[in-house]
């Protein structure tokens, strides 16, 4: 039947579910926007009380009035944590965005260094009293869980041949060293922020864009669950940097699986 | 010819004829509501599909938007005017950045040192920050031999600081168990001549401790690329000049 023939009542019907259908989705849209800047602002809240409890109050005041010291006082933040980083046995990350570098750390000693091409910040950052971050920041922080565009190190599995004959049959190709994959990955520290690092180059097809989806699929169900239960969700600022992609890909596969990680922001 | 048709048939056939016609009457009443559910469904995906892209998509970029809901900026109560206070509270600050840079400056190996990087297979010898040889090694082929459930080797080169606990030059290889399972042949007893190779490591070897040695290669057009059983292997130059340079109790950082 065409439209034209429907029923009045009929298409009188249809146009009050497409109204309805349309309200719900603009208040969803309203409600879920509301939550997301709560959610912002009560990330910004929680860092303030965390790392303002203990701050002498002339210190304080110091750093928010001089910029020199403030300088000095996230340089002496920056040295502290590495230095609180020589307890681990493994390699640690140290990112530097005042002189715009990234190393790789053993034991104090920095055994990859990488100048950062680009780099960004969440506004929250900006936003935010400088001196929080330092604060934050001048104690190493846990990556507890990441994700990434290329697999860490895995084995190769090679059973063992039965006699010579099968041993010249089963002679090893040589390994494929050339980086064939886009490098991205995330690291999602304790204290709540996340690490970006992305390849510099242009990644081929639309791996940035599948990157991208993923990782933000990842958060995508906590924060749909969290405004279900009429809750506050989540909110993780994030840092955002681009270097090249042989070095992305050395760092991500050095680190261990639960890196230390500090940084200098300011 | 009359319009009228006239059936011609039991009393039967005509309450079937009745009841089928009386059936597709109601399938045709039903019609209508199948265009409604089919819009109804389109209307619901489409509601779905811009939720699910406003959530992927536009939530992050509207957290970005700060001078909508500017965060809380700490209060400054007063100011500090007391410009001897500021010298003697940066003088404080500098000193403590001098007690962690001698910290740290304390971990700097004081002989030269030796950094692996596994994923691109190329070493650095330093003197501190200085740079005094680069080139290309090989290192561990992240390979799993199997030979049952309880014999398995992984071929991989230790991570983490190590140190230089020997030196040896014209270094005897004692071929480990898997050497022969790898090849295919039966593994010897303990002490029987087939495991001494005396020319496989090449001129020198520095011992890293559990079985892991820095030595030389037959294989030199492998290097650069992952294909020990765990060892570091160099060229011939490379391997004589870091055997020189590097002392016992020397530092050895792989990544």
């Amino acid at each position: 039947m065409s439209k034209q023939e429907a029923p009045r009542e009929y298409r009188r019907l249809k146009r009050s579910i497409a109204y309805l259908l349309a309200a719900a989705v603009a208040a969803v849209i309203l409600y879920a926007s509301t939550m997301a800047f709560m959610a912002v602002r009560v990330t910004s809240q929680r860092l303030t009380e965390a790392y303002n409890a203990d701050l002498a109050h002339t210190e304080y005041i110091q750093a928010h009035n001089d910029t020199a010291y403030r300088q000095r006082l996230a340089y002496n933040a920056l040295l502290k944590s590495r230095v609180a980083m020589l307890a681990a046995d493994s390699a640690s990350l140290t990112i530097d965005l005042v002189q715009q570098t990234i190393a790789l750390e053993l034991q104090g000693v920095a055994v990859h260094k990488v100048a950062i091409a680009k780099s960004q910040t969440s506004r929250l950052f900006s936003q935010t009293d400088p001196v929080y971050w330092i604060r934050m920041f001048s104690e190493p922080h846990t990556a507890d869980s990441s994700v990434s565009s290329v697999s860490k190190q895995t084995f190769l599995i090679k059973n063992a041949p039965r006699d010579t004959t099968e041993t010249n049959a089963s002679a090893l190709a040589l390994p494929d060293t050339s980086l064939s994959q886009a490098i991205f990955f995330t690291l999602w520290l304790t204290n709540g922020i996340a690490v970006n690092v992305y390849q510099q180059e242009e990644a081929a097809g639309f791996a940035r864009q599948k990157y991208h989806f993923a990782r933000r699929k990842a958060t995508l169900s906590r924060f749909i669950r969290s405004i279900i239960r009429l809750e506050v969700p989540g909110y993780t600022p994030a840092i955002d940097i681009y270097i090249p992609a042989r070095d992305a890909h050395t760092i991500y596969k050095a680190l261990p699986m639960r890196p230390l990680i500090t940084m200098r922001l300011v | 010819m009359d319009n009228k048709t006239e059936f011609i048939g039991s009393s039967r056939e005509l309450w079937l004829i009745t009841v089928s016609r009386n059936f597709f009457g109601s399938v045709r009443q039903l019609v209508h509501p199948v265009p409604l559910l089919v819009w109804l469904s389109m209307w619901l995906l489409t509601s779905v599909l811009v939720l699910l892209l406003f959530f992927l998509f536009a939530i992050p970029w509207l957290q970005n938007l700060q001078p909508l809901f500017p965060a809380p900026q700490a209060r400054i109560e007063s100011t500090l005017g007391d410009v001897d206070q500021s010298a003697a509270m940066m003088a404080l600050i500098e000193k403590d950045i001098t007690r962690q840079q001698k910290v740290l400056k304390a971990k700097m190996p004081r002989t030269n040192f030796l950094v692996i990087n596994t994923r691109e297979n190329k070493f650095t010898l330093r003197s501190g920050e200085e740079v005094l040889r680069t080139g290309f090694c090989s290192t561990g082929s992240y390979t799993l031999l199997v030979k049952s459930d309880k014999e398995k080797w992984a071929f991989q080169t230790p991570r983490g600081v190590l140190t230089v606990r020997g030196k040896t030059s014209s270094p005897v290889w004692i071929k480990p168990d898997w050497a022969f399972v790898e090849e295919g042949l039966p593994v010897p007893s303990a002490n029987h001549p087939s495991r001494y190779d005396y020319a496989t490591l090449g001129d020198y070897a520095l011992n890293l401790g559990n079985g892991y040695l820095i030595h030389g290669t037959l294989y030199q057009r492998l290097l650069g690329m992952p294909v020990t059983h765990g060892c570091i292997r160099l060229g011939d130059d490379d391997l004589e000049a870091i055997y020189k340079a590097m002392p016992a109790g020397a530092k050895v950082f792989i990544y």
